[in-house]
Order: structure tokens, then C-alpha cells, then sequence
């Protein structure tokens, strides 16, 4: 694998030279920092340039041009961590050498023309197309509402009363959503280059004087950010507890705690370790206490989330085990700061971290996200992860523990009232 | 030991059948750190009466998925045994089949040493079964706040009348709360036995290795001395209930059309299974997927935000089910109708159809996991894994396609809705 990075005016350039797949990925990646009024319109635009296009004017027309280009994905992620807000657009296409000669190159072609020639007519967006956009996004955002685990979730978020921006959905609101129209949408896209930071990514068995010159005869962004934007926050809070109630079956719990107190490094690595050994496995202290031997919860596990600053517990719980599940995560919390656990544990969870290291150089996606969090959101590179994480000991483990303590519970209760039924 | 090429591509698939009945596939793909590994036993949610040595037995609902968890019970408990080498370990149920997988790329002989003796063995009690209730159950009560799986389920249900597909796989809470383990054990003893039994390995491995530890650690399993019969009734074509609406905590309606088709109707056509697939896909995908004229007029009048569509089958029959987000669903419902007597297809679009199918088999083999479910699948379907599948559907023939339009498929209608609680 080869990589090599092109600075160009307005974007960068990222080519990886692989034979490893059968399909060539372009990524094309807008970052900037996180504003609350961009949250709807940012959706509604990536949306709108995918959907259809000055030379694909209908969606019909989009998805048989992909068909004709042997079923070329394309499809967009939009995405927050910590303060940053990332807009992917991305690209698969089945390499000329198991389709037809000339399609990377057509394929490539397609996704610039998209990205720069949008549906607009007289300043506006085309009003069907925008119509529908509205619609699927307006309802994308009330079925969260039907997800307990999201509305958990964002309410927990609420009680640790972090900038509105943490805790309200990637989407945006339904109100935020009713601002957009198809001009303030236009304006927004003739400065959406302008105000992002650009990169691009290609991998794949490519010519890379192609496709520079491709990329370069087809896209002439004008950005104005070249820095990525600064990602990470973290929180303080008293100890708070809180309960609601809800329509859903089964109740959901949620416990967190700040990280603010650990290092860097123990965000990056010993806190990995840590959470894999009371929450994230099967085997975890959280999933053989509170699950197996006591059935007190269906599902249980943890997560760290290094750019937000915080650590998490989810359950899904019947409301009769709360206080129950509640005591025993806690006691769970506490063996950690005891070192009750094993040394042989922790090199399990070691071996964990390193497979999934190791199984990222199998898939174009992993690598580019790898690739892409080691240049602006702090990680360091493979190489470097496998050596730091295999030097982790237990003792490093019982220091970052003792640094954490449950400041926020949020229980979300099932149905008392409603017969279950099949 | 037999070996083809998969398509026109460089990766090979490797097979077997051993003296026991057992079936092995294993495919090399080359430049991977990942293999991945499923021993899959053909006993899943649809098996509800079987003969054993000529006895009837009705087996519980949801308990071949009891089962699935149940084996996961071992002195050497499989999560702790492949965690030592960072290695994923799970089972699913689904309706055919339960499969025992592994993903990794540390240590594969031993993992796979592991995964062959587990499945030999059910070592449980009584006090055992009783603590699985209790997760089984919180796991249908988590399935119950799922839209999607509840509308699901009940198309299945309302549109098969003694087919035990109609069941599903987690089962009902009353057969959750009786499941015994003697029941288990009686389904452990007649269906995990290796001529009911599928290996398959993927990825980052010598299939020379493979087939010498599968040999060396399952030729001893015996062949089921039992007589074991899926017993089956004759489901009629009509479906068991036409129309229902269900309340729940949804914000949107989402609706369910499905329609059931006998098998005996394509019996003319002289396909095989595969390309009798392949034609039923293109056709719904042509005259109703992202690239038909109707799809975009609907969008256009806003009869839906979102929705798919499902092709399963059964022993004897096949359903293609609809299924839709809307606020419109009784508009879109009559419109679906109407448009069904007369599928807009052309030979242009069955030309980019091809294209799309090539495309996926391609995809296929850079990603290991996804061809172990695809030989998976295959195997289920059609009883072998199809290697050649790129040729047969550049050769598909666009007037079959048309002849299988020209068949009555949606006779026998089933609806359900989920609707918003009254406020």
C-alpha cells in the first residue's frame, strides 16, 4: 500500500495505491466546526445534491446512471465528533478490470458533476425534489422519537446540560427544518465549499496521475478553511439522577462519567482496555454480573467517547431491576478501582484492541477512516497503537479507574399501564 | 477435495463431504488479515412438527433460538475462549438454520478446533434453562418496541396459515416461559448431527489445513441413527388473515402488502431456482425499484417516504412483500393494486439489472464474511454454492422475464398496518 498526499489551491489529495480490492473508493470529506443553525440545512443539502442533478434531473434518472456504471454507490454521511461536523460524500465503483473499461474514470466524473452542478433553477432548488427531501428528513427526525434508545440517550445528554449542539439530533430539529427554503438552501450551497475544510480520498488499484488530473480538470472548489476544526470537549457535573416515563416496552438505562480527569493517553488507550474489561464484551464484568448471572438486563455493555469526554453504561432493563441493576453496576464501577481483575484479563482486551488494528488494513472504508482520524481527530498511526497498547498494564488500569465516578443516571421507564402483548 | 474457480476471479472454492454427510466450502482470499468461519445446522424457526423414528413430536415455538443461546453454555465458556485471541464470537436463529460463527485473524486452527467440538456437545440443567428464560424474555419484550420487526412478523403470520414460517424464530412468551430441557435435548440429539451440518470458511486460510482439522475432529461425529422427518402439511394459497391494523408508539404509519405465490406456478418456464430468483427480483426491481417510472410519479404525489420490498420462500411457496413508511397509506395501498396487473418492464433495464447483479458478485469477494453468507445462502436455497453465477446471468433472457410477468402472481393479498396510538 502507497500513499501519497497532493496539496492542491483548495483541497487535499489523498491517493492509496492498493491491489488488494476489486472496487476503487472516492471519499470526499467537508469539515468545519459545529453550529447549531447548520444542522437541518446541512442534511437538507447533501441530500438534495445526491438526490438529483442539472444532468440527472430526477432521482429515476440518478439511479439508472448509476445502474449503466455497474451499480456505482453513492452515498453520504454526516456525522459529529466532539465539536466538528463531518460531511462525507462517497463513491464505490466495481474496478474497470471486472466491469468495462473506463468506468472508474466515468464513475469519478459522475460524482463531481453531481457535487457541482446542483438541481437549481433561477436561484432555487428544484421544488420536487426539494419537497421530497423535506419530507423523508422531517419524518427521519420524528422516528428517532421512536427509537428508546435515542430518546435515552438524548435525555441524559440534557441532564449533563452540555452545549444544546450535544444534544440535539445530527438532523436538526423539525423547527430548524421549517427555516430552510429552497433559496436560503442555495445560498447556503454556494458558500458550503467555502466554509468547509476539503479533502478527497481514492483507493484502489489507480493511476494516480489520472486521477489527479481528473479530479482537478472536474473540481475547483474555492475554501477559504485549510485548518480542521478543533473536535474535543469535555464536561463537569455534580451527581445527578433523574427518571421519565415513557411509552416504550422495556425500560433503558443510562449511567455516565466524566473523563475530563484522564490523559491523553489513557483516553486513547488504558481507557480503551478499561472499557472493554467492564462493559464492551461478552465476557465484560458489566455483561457476567448484570446479565448473566443475575438476569437482570438484556443488553448491557459500555462505551468511551474520548471527543465528547465521557464514559457511558446503556441497559435495557425491566423497571422492576432498576435499583437492582443500578447497585450492581456500581459495584462493578468500584472492583474496577480495587483491581478486582485479572492480569489475564487485561491482555484478553489487549488482544481485542489489536485484532480490530490488525482487520482495518482489510477493508478501503477502515482504512480510510483510520487514515482519516489520524490526520485531524488525534489518533496515532497503526503502527503505533499496536506498541502502545501491548505496553498497558493492570496497575495503569486501577490509576485510570479511580478516576472514574457515575455523576449522571437517567432512567427511562417502560409502560406500566399497557398489557403486553405478542 | 474439489476445487472451482468462483466466476472469472482469481479466489477458488474448495469442497467436501464427509463419510458423515458433513458439507465443507472453503474459499482462500488472499491479502487478508480476517478469516471467518460458521458452522450452520439446518434447524431453525421453522420447524414445528417433526417425526423422530416415525413419533410426531409439535416442538415449541422460539426453540431453536432457546437452543442457540443454551450452547453457549460450557465449562470453557466460547466468549472467554476467543476473546484470548481477540476473536468475535457469536450464533444466530433464523428461520432455516442456526449458525455458530467465528471472525478473526489470530489463531485460526485452534479457534477452529474449538468451534468443531463445541457444537458436539449440550451440557445444561435445569437451573440453567430457567436463568435463559429470563434473558429470552427481555429479549422479545426489546423485539416488541421495534415497528419494523413487529410489522414484520405479523406479515408472516397473516399470510401463512399452517407453514411454521409463519412462527417467529424468538417464539411466543408462553412457549419462552414452558421450554424444558429435556426439549432442548431432544432437538440437540436429532438435529446437531453432522449430516445436518454445513462448514463453511472464508478469508485469510489453507483449505488443505482446513479440511485436515475438520476431518481429524469430525469424522468421529456419527451420521443421526434416528429417523428425523420435518413433517409438513399442505399450506393452502390463500393467506390466513387478509387485513389487520396493529397500534403502536409510531410517529409515521408504516404498511405491509404481501403476496403469496404458489412455487408449482413457474414450474413451465423450465429455470433453475437461481435464475427463477434472479427474473423475480429484476422484475419487482424494474417495474417498482429506484429507476421505474411509477416509483418516481408515487414519490412525486407523496405516497411515501420510504419503502422496500422482500422476496422470501418457503417450501412451497413465494412472497414478495411491500413494505412502506406513509401518511397515504390507503392511497398508495389502491394504487399498488391497480399498477401489480400491469408491470411497466423493458429489455433496457433488464440489461443495467444484469450489470447490478455482476457488480455484487464482485463485491462479494473483498469481504470474506459476505461470501461465507453467500455460500450460506446458496446452500440453504438451492442445496450447493453456485461459482458461476456471472455467466448465468449474462445469458438470462429477457423473454422469460416477460412470460413470468405475464403470470398472475398477486392473487392472495395480505395487509397489515401500524398505525399511531389514538392520542
Amino acid at each position: 500500500m502507497e500513499l501519497k498526499r497532493i496539496n492542491k489551491n483548495y483541497y487535499t489529495l489523498h491517493l492509496i495505491n492498493t491491489t488488494k480490492f476489486k472496487t476503487v473508493l472516492v471519499k470526499v470529506v467537508f469539515s468545519s466546526k459545529i453550529k447549531e443553525e447548520e444542522l437541518a440545512i446541512r442534511n437538507m443539502l447533501i441530500n438534495n445534491l445526491l438526490f438529483s442533478s442539472k444532468n440527472y434531473k430526477t432521482a429515476r434518472e440518478m439511479a439508472i446512471k448509476k445502474e449503466e456504471l455497474f451499480s456505482a454507490e453513492l452515498y453520504s454521511r454526516n456525522y459529529r465528533r466532539g465539536k466538528a461536523i463531518i460531511t462525507e460524500v462517497n463513491l464505490v465503483t466495481v474496478h474497470d478490470k471486472f466491469s468495462e473499461k473506463g468506468i472508474i474514470n466515468e464513475s469519478i466524473k459522475f460524482l463531481f458533476d453531481v457535487l457541482t452542478n446542483p438541481n437549481v433553477e433561477n436561484n432555487m432548488f428544484d421544488k420536487s425534489a426539494f419537497k421530497i427531501n423535506y419530507e423523508n428528513l422531517k419524518t427521519a427526525i420524528i422516528s428517532e422519537k421512536e427509537d428508546p434508545n435515542f430518546v435515552c440517550y438524548s435525555k441524559f445528554k440534557e441532564l449533563i446540560g452540555k452545549d444544546k449542539i450535544f444534544t440535539t439530533s445530527i438532523m436538526g430539529t423539525e423547527e430548524m427544518l421549517n427555516k430552510i427554503t429552497r433559496d436560503n438552501l442555495y445560498t447556503y450551497y454556494k458558500n458550503f465549499f467555502k466554509n468547509n475544510k476539503i479533502d478527497i480520498f481514492v483507493i484502489g488499484d489507480i493511476n494516480n496521475q489520472q486521477i489527479e488530473n481528473q479530479i482537478s480538470s472536474c473540481f475547483n472548489p474555492k475554501s477559504n478553511i485549510s485548518n480542521f476544526p478543533e473536535a474535543s470537549s469535555s464536561y463537569e457535573k455534580e451527581f445527578n439522577e433523574k427518571s421519565e416515563e415513557s411509552k416504550f416496552n422495556q425500560s433503558k438505562l443510562i449511567m455516565g462519567a466524566s473523563i475530563k480527569k484522564l490523559t491523553n493517553h489513557e483516553k486513547l488507550y488504558e481507557g480503551i482496555i478499561y472499557n472493554i474489561i467492564l462493559g464492551n464484551s461478552p465476557n465484560s464484568k458489566l455483561f457476567q454480573n448484570v446479565r448473566e448471572k443475575n438476569s437482570f438486563a438484556y443488553s448491557i455493555s459500555s462505551s468511551i467517547n474520548r471527543l465528547d469526554g465521557m464514559f457511558v453504561i446503556h441497559a435495557g432493563i425491566s423497571l422492576k431491576n432498576y435499583e437492582k441493576t443500578k447497585e450492581e453496576i456500581l459495584k462493578q464501577i468500584e472492583n474496577m478501582k480495587k483491581g478486582k481483575f485479572t492480569k489475564k484479563e487485561v491482555k484478553d482486551a489487549k488482544e481485542v484492541v489489536l485484532s480490530v488494528i490488525k482487520e482495518v488494513e482489510d477493508f478501503p472504508r477502515a482504512i480510510l477512516d483510520h487514515y482519516f482520524n489520524h490526520l485531524y481527530l488525534g489518533n496515532e498511526t497503526l503502527k503505533v497503537q499496536k506498541e502502545e497498547i501491548k505496553k498497558v498494564t493492570k496497575e495503569d488500569i486501577i490509576k485510570l479507574a479511580k478516576k472514574i465516578n457515575i455523576d449522571t443516571i437517567f432512567l427511562l421507564k417502560e409502560d406500566g399501564n399497557e398489557e403486553i402483548s405478542n | 477435495m474439489k476445487k472451482y474457480q468462483i466466476n472469472n476471479f482469481k479466489e477458488n472454492v474448495y469442497y467436501e463431504k464427509l463419510k458423515n454427510g458433513l458439507k465443507i466450502y472453503v474459499v482462500e482470499v488472499k491479502n487478508k488479515h480476517n478469516f471467518s468461519a460458521m458452522l450452520s445446522v439446518k434447524f431453525g424457526g421453522c420447524f414445528e412438527k417433526v417425526k423422530i423414528n416415525n413419533k410426531e413430536y409439535k416442538l415449541k415455538t422460539g426453540i431453536a433460538h432457546f437452543l442457540e443461546h443454551k450452547m453457549f453454555e460450557r465449562k470453557d465458556d466460547p466468549f472467554k475462549f476467543y476473546q484470548k485471541f481477540g476473536t468475535d464470537v457469536n450464533a444466530s436463529t433464523s428461520n432455516d438454520y442456526t449458525g455458530y460463527y467465528f471472525i478473526g485473524n489470530k489463531s485460526f486452527e485452534k479457534s477452529l478446533k474449538y468451534l468443531l467440538n463445541w457444537i458436539e456437545t449440550l451440557d445444561i440443567n435445569d437451573k440453567q434453562v430457567e436463568k435463559e428464560r429470563g434473558i429470552i424474555l427481555e429479549e422479545a419484550s426489546m423485539y416488541k418496541d421495534n415497528p419494523d420487526r413487529v410489522l414484520y412478523n405479523k406479515v408472516k403470520e397473516n399470510t401463512f396459515k399452517v407453514d411454521p414460517y409463519k412462527n417467529k424464530v424468538i417464539g411466543t412468551d408462553e412457549d419462552i416461559k414452558t421450554i424444558s430441557k429435556d426439549d432442548l435435548e431432544l432437538c440437540f440429539n436429532n438435529f446437531y448431527t453432522p449430516d445436518n451440518m454445513t462448514l463453511i470458511v472464508t478469508g485469510n486460510v489453507k483449505p488443505k489445513k482446513v479440511f485436515e482439522i475438520a476431518k481429524e475432529n469430525l469424522s468421529k461425529l456419527k451420521k443421526n441413527k434416528n429417523k428425523v422427518e420435518k413433517v409438513t402439511e399442505k399450506e393452502p394459497d390463500e393467506v390466513a388473515k387478509e387485513y389487520e391494523e396493529i397500534r403502536m408508539n409510531v410517529e409515521t404509519p408504516k404498511v405491509a402488502v404481501s403476496y403469496k405465490i404458489n412455487k408449482n406456478k413457474f414450474k413451465d418456464l423450465n429455470i433453475s431456482s437461481f435464475e427463477l430468483d434472479v427474473y423475480l427480483h429484476s422484475l419487482i426491481n424494474i417495474s417498482l425499484g429506484s429507476t421505474s417510472k411509477i416509483r418516481e410519479k408515487w414519490l412525486k404525489k407523496g405516497l411515501f417516504t420510504s419503502s422496500f420490498y422482500r422476496i422470501s420462500e418457503t417450501e412451497s411457496h413465494y412472497t414478495i412483500e411491500f413494505y412502506a413508511t406513509t401518511n397515504k397509506e390507503k392511497e398508495l395501498i389502491k394504487n399498488l393494486e391497480a399498477y401489480l396487473k400491469d408491470l411497466q418492464i423493458d429489455e433496457d433495464s433488464f440489461e443495467r439489472e444484469k450489470k447490478l447483479w455482476i457488480a455484487g458478485e464482485v463485491k462479494l469477494v473483498d469481504s470474506p464474511l459476505n461470501i461465507l453468507y453467500s455460500i450460506l445462502d446458496d446452500v440453504l436455497d438451492y442445496g450447493d454454492y453456485i461459482t458461476d453465477k456471472i455467466s448465468k446471468i449474462k445469458s438470462l433472457d429477457f423473454q422469460i422475464l416477460e412470460k413470468l410477468k405475464a403470470k398472475n402472481l398477486f392473487e392472495n393479498e395480505a395487509i397489515v398496518k401500524i398505525l399511531p396510538n389514538k392520542k
